[in-house]
């Protein structure tokens, strides 16, 4: 099936691709793709509008700024970020997941820009980003707003960010300590996935953990006992710490039971991947940084 | 899909069974309700229905059958309609009681909604929750109808 018909603009700048959805009914910035075109075809998503940014030079770049963060450009796809040097080096969780998103056709041409503003719960991208602490960038009509991925994506396919706000740079401090990620997965999407970033204290003491379970619900959901328990812990006490209040931190998950699995299922999955993590983590050696 | 829900009102029975027959203000208490035509009283209407779930969106105009009525206490409707845009058919069968609970009165509600066609592959668990959130602003809409009458 065709889409319906619409208008199409290739700008050279952001903010020619602003305005341009700004002065349409009910335009979409289009890059990859591989979600926008699918649901334009099957007549789910109609547009009157595509502002196609592949021609805005400097939204595929990834650097380690002068902050020491690292920035993502929006338009990255999954397959650049998989190859590249520096994630490889400062955060090879996200390459390894990067490499394993989807499907080879969606590597190639879906950006991790799109994969965060479709909002869609059972995505790889959000999870992690939330453990490393990114922030989104957002520029709009009226200037830039940062937006803690944490709070970006608001429910089911829903996420802050208004029609004319092109979401430029993804943005995290670089990770200084062990960072894990694992998912569970039937089909192309995980059913729950867990990531986890570990700052060190120097002397074998985790400092502070972050820990996000994607997938059961809306959105990425913090563990925050399980945070709370990791913080100021000896690497060798970690399973201890996590075990005695994993039952009660999964329990106040919110999970939805969907073709993914029951709630409990799910719910005793993100356990299980968290302790893996755990493990994973336990055998980062800081010398080798 | 099979929906239940009940809710307390602050009203009698015959005062909330007025409320469900006032056409206009109980279609304004649903999410998305527009145009609601009375084509004859009490039997048939037709109404447009828009929701929006991210980037999806969609435009149903129904048509509304009440197919069993006992006043003050049972309404029976069903609408039926296609989406606008993709051609999903939508059916709702509503099968609302009216109970009193000491001064109040009770009013549960037994929806079924069957979907047929493109919008289904959106996956249920997304729409179920959807039909859920418009439950729970349909609830807070006529509390606060009820309350200011």
């Amino acid at each position: 099936m065709l889409p319906l018909p619409f208008t199409f603009d290739r700008p050279t700048t952001a903010a020619a691709a602003i305005a341009a959805i700004g002065g349409s009914d009910d335009g979409m910035f289009y890059s990859g793709g591989t979600e926008l075109l699918l649901a334009m075809k099957m007549r789910v998503i109609h547009t009157d509008r595509l502002v196609d940014i592949k021609g805005i030079p400097g939204l595929d770049r990834i650097v380690l700024n002068g902050s020491n963060e690292v920035e993502i450009g929006s338009r990255c796809v999954h397959r650049m970020i998989a190859k590249d040097p520096v994630i490889g080096e400062h955060v090879p969780a996200l390459s390894a997941l990067c490499a394993n998103v989807a499907n080879v056709r969606v590597r190639s041409v879906g950006t991790i820009g799109g994969n965060l503003c479709f909002g869609e719960p059972h995505a790889d991208p959000p999870t992690l980003l939330a453990a490393l602490n990114a922030r989104l960038v957002l520029q709009g009509p009226d200037g830039t707003r940062s937006v803690d991925v944490d709070d970006f994506i608001r429910s089911e396919l829903e996420t802050v960010r208004e029609p004319d706000e092109l979401l430029t740079t993804i943005v995290f401090p670089r990770p200084t300590g062990p960072v894990t990620y694992r998912r569970f997965k039937h089909g192309e999407r995980p059913s729950v996935n867990v990531g986890m970033a570990w700052s060190m204290s120097g002397d074998g003491m985790i400092k502070s953990a972050r820990v996000r379970v994607g997938a059961l619900g809306s959105r990425p959901q913090p563990l925050r006992a399980v945070e709370a328990a990791l913080a100021g812990r000896a690497i060798a006490d970690v399973r201890t710490a996590i075990e005695a209040v994993l039952v009660d931190a999964l329990n106040e998950l919110e999970v939805n039971a969907d073709r993914h699995g029951g709630a409990d299922y799910k719910r005793h999955l993100a356990g299980v991947l968290l302790l893996r993590n755990a493990e994973e983590a336990m055998t980062y050696k800081e010398a080798s940084r | 899909m099979e929906f239940n829900m009940s809710m307390v009102v602050p009203a009698s029975p015959e005062e909330l069974w007025k409320t469900l027959l006032d056409v206009p203000s109980i279609s304004s208490c649903i999410p998305g309700c527009e145009n609601v035509e009375e084509i004859e009283r009490f039997a048939t209407y037709k109404a447009t229905v828009k929701q929006k779930i991210g980037p999806f969106k969609v435009e149903v105009p129904a048509d509304i059958v009440v197919e069993a009525m006992t006043a003050p206490s049972n309404v029976r409707i069903r609408a039926t309609g296609r989406d606008k845009f993709t051609g999903t058919r939508l059916t709702a069968s509503l099968d609302v009681n009216v109970t009193a609970e000491g001064s109040d009165s009770t009013l549960a509600v037994e929806a079924k909604v069957d979907i047929q066609g493109r919008l289904a592959s959106m996956g249920l668990g997304v729409i179920k929750r959807r039909v859920d959130q418009n439950f729970e602003e349909f609830e807070i809409k006529l509390k606060n109808l009820v309350g200011a009458a």
